[in-house]
């Protein structure tokens, strides 16, 4: 066997004992490197080649033994709070539907929806990192394929190809995401990097504004400014912006610039019946009205006293109103603080993981699903100033429902491999600029 | 002198961590600089070091980074985090209060046995 030869299958025997295949690599290419730095101080010292190996090998120790050791350094960690929250709201979320539509029909999509949560869990997501910006820009171009051969229904656009009739508010669903693997191609851009990061962010704002989505906007605006905001923070781009206020600016600039587009967009008139839904309680202001009626008539435990056939879309739509009468207030408020919970868990996750794919993977997904929740909350209080995009797991809502389950799995996968998902290998430009800020 | 192997155990997390608060290393780095500043008494096994930088890793008390080294080779570096650095002083402390005691214990009994 020749030296290299010999090295090369003691790794391989090494890295055989690591029960999660996906390390292996990276632990065989180390030893490699380790084993051969050894053997040539052993050839410097006098040594043939082939004894400088044989050296180096008992040196390094027991394959299998060294490979064991290595096994228990290498074990997924499953996040258990995150994972079993989204299967008790997967759950929920079936029964709610069966119970409100009286069908069985919603189980078939959830059992898609678990399909897909499974693929984001158990899938490879250093894959999207690889591919990054031809994902960015082929969700940009369908995008706006699917914009240009849409016709507005009630407001909004929806595509339309028997049998699909897609809502296309939904995808807002999935721009953050896409918008995290933009900035994840600008690594090491410096200052342009930075420039590239706003710029890279407008095309899927201008699009969510045509729809027009204005809470798919606000998701992805805020999200994209936190994702930004991280990824100046841990000085992706190469370049360290010293002063606090100019490390802010531009993702707070983001979310602030698209609340302003989304007030504008709703218009005075829409904001008085808001603030006061009492002055038109015949017209523009009946459903604020309503809801406000049913939320004041809840019990804060058990069911409520007031009338929800005069709610429409009740499933879709009002799915925790429907909660809130039947189960009270104080549900309804535990419900949302295990989102919130679940929020700040994952936020909390992003920003330690080893890699910035993982962060902005983790972000992503999880300022998504609980900015969402949120929106949706909101509107069913009645308080509501724009449309929503359904709860996530509970109300019905096809396409956000996939759409959620594989985006949830996608984050969950990531925090479950993420300690040793690393990012490319560095170009030694970038790497000398992460070294000095260090 | 040749050192028990359990006199080691727990110990080697502290040398490690100890050496990357001086500079960014990589494991073959590691083991020569152990072994040379200890006059051999501390010749490690290289397998018995990356399980411990690989759980050091994960626990974020050290991250990696790859470099190209200048015989054009590609090396795996590791750096001391801050929490590291916390956890290194803690661990020194503890270190100090052990041999104080120790030494204590050891003199003690040389003095007691000499009366």
């Amino acid at each position: 066997m020749l030296p290299n030869d010999r090295i090369a299958e003691y790794c391989r025997q090494a890295a055989e004992q690591i029960r999660w295949r996906r390390a292996r690599p990276a632990v065989m290419w180390e030893l490699e490197q380790h084993l051969q730095d050894q053997q040539e101080t052993y050839i410097r010292q006098g040594y043939e080649q082939e004894q400088a190996a044989r050296m180096a090998i008992e040196q390094m120790g027991d394959a299998r033994e060294v490979g064991r050791a290595l096994d228990r350094a290498h074990r997924p960690q499953t996040p258990w709070f995150p994972l079993i929250a989204v299967i008790v709201l997967l759950a929920l979320g079936a029964a709610l539907q069966v119970a409100l539509t009286q069908q069985m029909m919603p189980l078939a999509s959830y059992a898609v929806a678990a399909g897909l949560f499974a693929l984001g869990y158990f899938g490879d997501i250093s894959w999207l990192g690889k591919h990054a910006m031809e994902l960015y820009l082929g969700v940009l171009i369908i995008a706006a394929a699917l914009l240009i051969g849409a016709e507005p229904v009630a407001g909004t656009a929806v595509f339309h190809l028997d049998p699909i009739s897609l809502h296309l508010c939904y995808m807002a669903l999935l721009f953050p995401l896409v918008y995290g693997l933009f900035l994840y191609g600008m690594k090491g851009l410096g200052m342009r990097g930075i420039l590239f990061g706003v710029l890279g962010y407008l095309p899927f704002a201008l699009i969510l504004w045509l729809i027009p989505t204005l809470s798919g906007l606000l998701i992805y605006s805020a999200s994209a400014g936190v994702m930004l905001a991280a990824a100046i923070r841990k000085s992706w781009f190469g370049v360290k912006l010293g002063h606090p206020g100019l490390q802010i600016a531009a993702p707070v600039l983001l979310p602030v610039g698209a609340l302003a587009v989304a007030l504008l967009s709703v218009g005075g008139a829409r904001l008085q019946v808001f603030l006061n839904p009492w002055q038109d309680a015949a017209d523009a202001g009946l459903i604020y009205c309503r809801l406000r009626d049913v939320v004041a008539k809840a019990a804060f435990w058990g069911e409520g006293n007031a009338d929800l056939s005069m709610i429409p879309d009740l499933s879709e739509n009002y799915a925790l109103l429907y909660g809130i009468q039947e189960f009270g207030l104080g549900a309804f408020a535990g419900l949302m603080l295990l989102v919130l919970a679940f929020g700040a868990f994952c936020i909390i996750g992003a920003m330690r993981q080893r890699s910035m794919l993982g962060t902005l993977l983790v972000l992503a997904a999880a300022l998504t699903v609980t900015l969402q929740a949120f929106v949706y909350a909101y509107a069913n209080l009645g308080y509501g100033l724009w449309d929503t995009l359904s709860f996530p797991f509970l109300s019905r809502g096809n396409t956000a429902l996939q759409l959620d389950a594989l985006l949830v799995g996608l984050m969950l996968g990531a925090m479950r491999t993420g300690a040793w998902i690393g990012d490319p290998k560095q170009p030694q430009r970038t790497v000398r600029f992460l070294r000095i800020e260090r | 002198m040749p050192i028990e192997k359990s006199l080691l155990t727990g110990s080697t997390t502290t040398l490690i961590l100890k050496l990357l608060e001086e500079r960014d290393m990589y494991g073959y780095e590691m083991i020569e600089t152990l072994a040379e500043r200890s006059d051999h008494t501390f010749d490690f096994k290289a397998g018995t070091l990356y399980p411990i930088l690989h759980t050091l890793e994960k626990q974020a008390l050290v991250e990696s980074y790859e470099e190209r080294a200048p015989q054009d080779r590609i090396r795996k570096y590791y750096h001391l985090t801050e929490a590291g650095r916390l956890r290194l002083q803690e661990k020194q402390r503890e270190w100090t209060s052990f041999v104080t005691a120790m030494e204590k214990i050891l003199k003690g009994g040389a003095a007691h046995a000499a009366q």
